[in-house]
């Protein structure tokens, strides 16, 4: 095969040009079809794969809506902070887990401190009281309220004694290698050191297990941009808008609003919050959480493109962050800061001789038309803006400690207490549409008496003798013996008219407030006490312990002396400060016209929604009062009484209202004085005001009180009258609201 | 001007010019051209050049100089079709060396991208020596295969190709795994039209077989690595689609380029994403305006726009196969073939890669990837084509030259 010539080429040429061109079409065959399978027979699964690829939807937080109060002073607003946090799968398990095991331990540990620490006070208490025994009553009495310096040390000594058990403080040398590397990379950026973006993981951890970790809230613009330009050198870190809430005033009303936070697994999965995400900051108690859904806003989306490095390249999609509306409450702030001032004079730092804890109070304040709630707030208050600093979690813990006087309970509605006198009004209720007083009946006589075969003696506060009393009288004078006898009269008369007139005028229920957690009570019962005879033995049972301590024994029943000691609200009964305000609003008529009628509010915060912008856009619903029937005559012989409590010289409270222009406002109002331990083992006595104004235009109610506040008539009614005062705009020369004055009957 | 009688093979006539031309110079204005050659290349630049501005977002520096790559490029396709290629075969061994000598500069004086030092910067477009090496491959090997085309059954001139072929394909097959394929198969078109035996051809196949199973498989796993292992794992990624290799030397993951590759041509259907394909706008497809430039077409433009693209190629190969047959003379045969080989394998793999099919391997798309060296080269290649054509239209019009003895 030498030469090939172009027309006729070699048989040999030809075949292998034949092949070459068989290999050719099989090369494009194989490539038409592999096209032809991929694009258009497979082409649906490759186009969803790739529309998955860089569909990352990053969510716009919207901002959310701020709170004022009735006059539109500001109450809650919105800082925007860049928060660079730690994404939660960035967080190595194994520091996770660390950090959770840790976070029980110390929990642990802490409750044991604090054991610890209120035996010892009962120590230096005793040691006090037997260093006074030789002195004056008044002197003894002094000695068994234990002393801020006292709790201090004892809390310090628990301390030091317990300190070999307390679990080491996490430090950056339990952290993971990976954790370590991420966070020293980021320090010199953040300017914190790895130690303290630790401990902030810690924090991060312990407050929500499963979230993302904020390392620093509030970085500038430039470590904004510096961080998100190289975010594939920061592995796992993101920088976020996030609106922070500010509460300008500061401690007020701390309790009411609740926080913001991230939204929890369990909550991811609730109806009311269908459509969010994980790691959206929704309400997390109070307000915020019954508002959520006015005050959250619409996130917008931004479908971000992101780039194979996960970067944000260009928007795809943009939907508008909707700032959320605004909530306009019918709290008044000046009242509000009044009630609040007057808890801390009366209380300040001191501590409680019961609890030996920080003592507490609350105050509320309610318009009973309908229930506006115009002022309420539990002491002691922590400044909510506390938390949106890089707190640890022990300082975290601190604040919120029961030692600290649990600033976080808000005791309006969440405290139990027993009410003291102030329930009389509704022992008089039951007695007189039961028939067991009528509205001349005088009893009462003698500072004690003696009921039934055992011949059980039930005696007046300060073993004071009311002589014998009509039932406004009796009101006025706040005469125990009185309503012991009534309590023991009702007592075997069907249908419980005690606990059944508890019933309507609100105790052992919610009062429906549109705040989460409130609290029923306990209205005590024969059924109640087989309940809890129940209780007890499931208790029992499922921790494995002689005595739960719910009953003081099994098979006892609700007996005639408990009934007398809840007819002057003493006993079992539990009720909050609301529900006590909710009582007495329904005493409430307008002047012109008294009905026979009792008209329960229904407590509300909200007021009305607003845009962002502070047009109306909805003014929220109020739920229909509770109408009870109730005879005029009787409701007028109770305002009476109360009003008298005020007035007449001989009015429990009429010191502290002395110079009150009663014929413009006049004062209905009640003093109790709540024993909390038992006889044997006293302790200071809670102190409960309230207080009803039927004036026409403005009325109102307010409750106070204080856990170790003494009488009524000491701590809780100058802080009602000094509310009282700044709402009417009574100026204090006037009336000076102060618990010195005191009238001719300062007991109860 | 006439080829040298020594390599001119027995029976076979210098080629008679009309006297005119020979005194007007090297270049035969009036030679006739293959048009369809000519439309489907020039097709392909401005596919390509539409594909580029989509791939990279319309970026005017990467469409411009393509589109002068491709002007310049025509211009050499021009100049070199009216060239009598057959004067090439006289310079067999000054290109050969050209090309060993433009390999070795570059490896001394290149400058390295991605780890591999591919090409020299010549300040107007970085030339890449293996680019030309290929088409300067298929002359020079044609050259010596036709040089020893009487002897073309033994063993010796089989062997000899082999060396010729494989000292370049060595010296390129480190930093430059794809050129050295295309060598080899460059090699395989030449032996193949050349006309080695059939046993030869087995048996060379067989042992590439077992040379490339050995240097991916087996030497790997006995500890001897003859390629970087980065390197093994682009050639093997096809083959485990779904295998997610985290850790490879060289930072892309073979697998995950691939599976991109895929999803942007499946994700074209049939008429393609248009503006919407994300695949390569947010950069999940790598390299997509050189390696993957196919894969963004057929995200972009669908079937259609990658069918589009085969069929030129196509298109190419069926003239190219008829230029073949039609050739001159033995030299534009076995040339024409090595050129169609190197076009062939080169659209094999490289499309294949792109479909999940074919390893990785930096083998350009011909006239569509960017690039100036891999166009140039390849218009260089279709001039060529063109010339065989031209001479063999001319040869066939002026009447047999040749009476076939056998």
């Amino acid at each position: 095969m030498s030469t090939r010539d172009r027309r006729n080429s070699t048989p040999q040429l030809a075949l292998r040009v034949a092949a070459f061109g068989i290999v050719a079409f099989g090369v494009f065959a194989v490539l038409f079809l592999r096209l032809w399978f991929m694009q258009i027979l497979q082409g649906d699964d490759y186009l969803a794969k790739a529309t998955e690829n860089p569909a990352r939807v990053v969510r716009v937080a919207a901002g959310r809506g701020g709170i004022i109060d009735r006059n539109g002073n500001v109450l809650v607003k919105n800082e925007v902070a860049n928060v660079v946090s730690l994404k939660s799968d960035a967080v190595p398990e194994a520091d996770r887990a660390r950090v959770s095991n840790w976070g029980h331990d110390i929990g642990v540990h802490e409750v044991k401190v604090e054991r610890r620490a209120t035996q010892l006070l009962d120590q230096s208490v005793s040691r006090a009281v037997a260093r006074a025994a030789g002195r004056s009553r008044k002197a003894r009495r002094k000695a068994r309220i234990p002393t801020v310096r006292q709790k201090k040390d004892a809390d310090r000594q628990a301390a030091r004694e317990l300190a070999a058990d307390k679990p080491d403080d996490l430090t950056l040398k339990d952290a993971s290698p990976l954790l370590v590397a991420k966070l020293e990379r980021v320090s010199p950026i953040l300017k914190t050191s790895p130690q303290r973006l630790y401990q902030r993981v810690v924090a991060g951890i312990v407050k929500v297990p499963a979230g993302n970790v904020p390392l620093k809230r509030k970085v500038s613009l430039p470590v904004k941009n510096y961080l998100l330009e190289r975010q594939a050198d920061f592995p796992g870190l993101t920088v976020t808008k996030e609106y922070i809430r500010e509460y300008p005033g500061k401690q007020l009303a701390a309790q009411i609003f609740g926080a913001v936070g991230q939204i929890s697994e369990s909550q991811l999965k609730q109806e009311r919050y269908r459509g969010l995400v994980a790691g959206q900051q929704i309400g997390q108690g109070g307000l915020e959480q019954e508002y959520d859904s006015v005050l959250r806003g619409k996130d917008g989306e931004q479908r971000v493109q992101v780039d194979a490095q996960n970067r944000p390249t260009g928007k795809v999609t943009d939907v508008k962050p909707k700032q959320g509306r605004r909530l306009r409450l019918t709290l008044d702030l000046g009242l509000e800061r009044v009630g609040q001032f007057g808890m801390q004079q009366a209380i300040g730092r001191k501590i409680d001789d019961k609890t030996k804890k920080r003592a507490g109070g609350a105050y509320v304040a309610l318009d009973p038309r309908d229930g506006s709630v115009l002022a309420m707030g539990s002491y002691p208050s922590i400044d909510p803006n506390v938390f949106n600093r890089d707190i640890t979690a022990q300082q975290f813990k601190q604040l919120t400690s029961a030692r600290n006087g649990a600033p976080l309970i808000n005791r309006a509605i969440q405290g139990l207490y027993p009410t003291g006198s102030t329930f009389k009004p509704i022992t008089a209720a039951a007695g007189l549409t039961s028939g067991v007083i009528g509205l001349q009946t005088r009893q009462g006589t003698g500072s004690c008496i003696k009921l039934g075969d055992q011949d059980q003696e039930f005696c007046n506060a300060g073993s004071a003798d009311h002589g014998d009393t009509n039932l406004v009288q009796a009101l006025t004078v706040s005469s125990d013996t009185y309503f012991y006898l009534v309590g023991w009269n009702l007592f075997p008369l069907p249908n419980q008219p005690l606990q059944t007139w508890a019933h309507l005028f609100g105790f052992g229920r919610t009062s429906h407030i549109d705040l989460p957690g409130e609290d029923a009570g306990t209205v005590p019962s024969s059924e109640w006490r087989k309940q809890r005879d129940k209780d007890e033995r499931a208790c029992r049972r499922q921790r494995k312990v002689a005595s739960c301590g719910l009953v003081f024994k099994i098979g006892d029943t609700y007996k005639r002396g408990d009934n007398v000691n809840l007819s002057v609200g003493q006993g079992d009964l539990l009720a909050t400060p609301l529900q006590l305000a909710v009582a007495y609003s329904g005493l409430y008529d307008p002047t012109d016209r008294v009905t026979g009628e009792l008209r329960f509010p229904v407590p509300r915060l909200g007021d009305q929604v607003e845009s962002s912008q502070g047009v109306l856009e909805q003014k929220l619903p109020r739920p229909k009062p509770r109408v009870v029937k109730f005879p005029v005559e009787y409701k007028t012989a109770i305002l009476t009484g109360l009003w008298n409590v005020t007035r007449e010289g001989d009015g429990t409270a009429a010191g502290v209202f002395a110079g009150w222009n009663q014929s413009q406002y006049p004062v209905m109002g009640k003093t109790g004085t709540a024993e909390r331990c038992p006889k044997t083992k006293p302790c200071s006595d809670q102190s409960w005001f309230a207080a009803m104004v039927p004036d026409p235009t403005r009325p109102i109610v307010v409750v106070a009180t204080v856990e170790n506040g003494g009488f009524g008539t000491e701590t809780a009614a100058p802080i009602v009258c000094r509310m009282l005062r700044s709402f009417y705009q009574q100026s204090p020369s006037q009336a000076a609201c102060d618990a010195k004055q005191t009238g001719s009957n300062p007991n109860e | 001007m006439a080829s040298e009688p020594t390599t001119t093979p027995i029976g076979m006539r210098r080629p008679r010019r009309r006297r005119g031309r020979e005194l007007s110079g090297l270049l035969e204005a009036q030679l006739p051209f293959d048009p369809v050659l000519a439309i489907a290349a020039i097709g392909l630049t401005i596919c390509s050049v539409v594909a580029i501005s989509g791939a990279t977002n319309g970026d005017s520096a990467y469409v411009s100089r393509q589109i002068a790559y491709g002007v310049v490029g025509i211009g050499v396709a021009t100049v070199v079709s009216r060239f009598d290629y057959a004067r090439l075969q006289r310079y067999r061994w000054g290109l050969y060396g050209f090309m060993l000598a433009s390999i070795v500069a570059v490896a001394l004086f290149g400058s390295a991208v991605n780890g591999s030092t591919l090409s020299i910067d010549l300040k107007v477009f970085s030339f890449q020596a293996s680019e030309l090496g290929k088409v300067l491959v298929a002359v020079s090997g044609a050259a010596v295969l036709v040089e020893r085309s009487r002897a073309v059954d033994e063993w010796g001139t089989t062997l000899r190709m082999l060396a010729f072929l494989g000292l370049p394909a060595a010296m390129v097959v480190t930093s430059d795994l794809g050129s050295g394929l295309v060598y080899a198969a460059v090699g395989a078109g030449l032996l193949l039209i050349g006309g080695a035996p059939g046993r030869h051809l087995a048996i060379i196949g067989t042992t590439a077989l077992c040379g490339v199973i050995a240097v991916l498989g087996v030497l790997p796993a006995a500890g001897v690595d003859v390629l970087k292992p980065y390197q093994v794992a682009r050639l093997t990624a096809f083959l485990h689609p779904n295998k997610h290799e985290h850790q490879v030397a060289g930072g892309i993951d073979p697998t995950y380029q691939l599976a991109q590759a895929k999803t942007a041509i499946g994700s074209g259907q049939k008429t393609g994403r248009g503006d919407e394909a994300t695949q390569q706008k947010l950069g999940y497809l790598p390299e997509n305006q050189t390696d993957f430039i196919f894969a963004s077409v057929g995200e972009r433009f669908g079937f259609m726009g990658a069918a589009t693209i085969l069929s030129l190629y196509a298109l190419i190969m069926w003239r190219g196969l008829r230029i073949l047959s039609t050739a001159r003379d033995f030299f534009g045969a076995v040339l024409a073939a090595g050129i169609l080989a190197m076009l062939l394998f080169e659209v094999l793999v490289n499309a294949g890669m792109n479909v999940g099919i074919m390893p990785i391997t930096g083998i350009p798309l011909p006239l569509v990837s960017y690039g100036g060296s891999s166009v140039l080269s390849t218009y260089l290649a279709i001039g060529l084509l063109q010339a065989i054509y031209a001479q063999g239209r001319a040869a066939a019009r002026r009447g047999p030259t040749v009476a076939r003895p056998d």
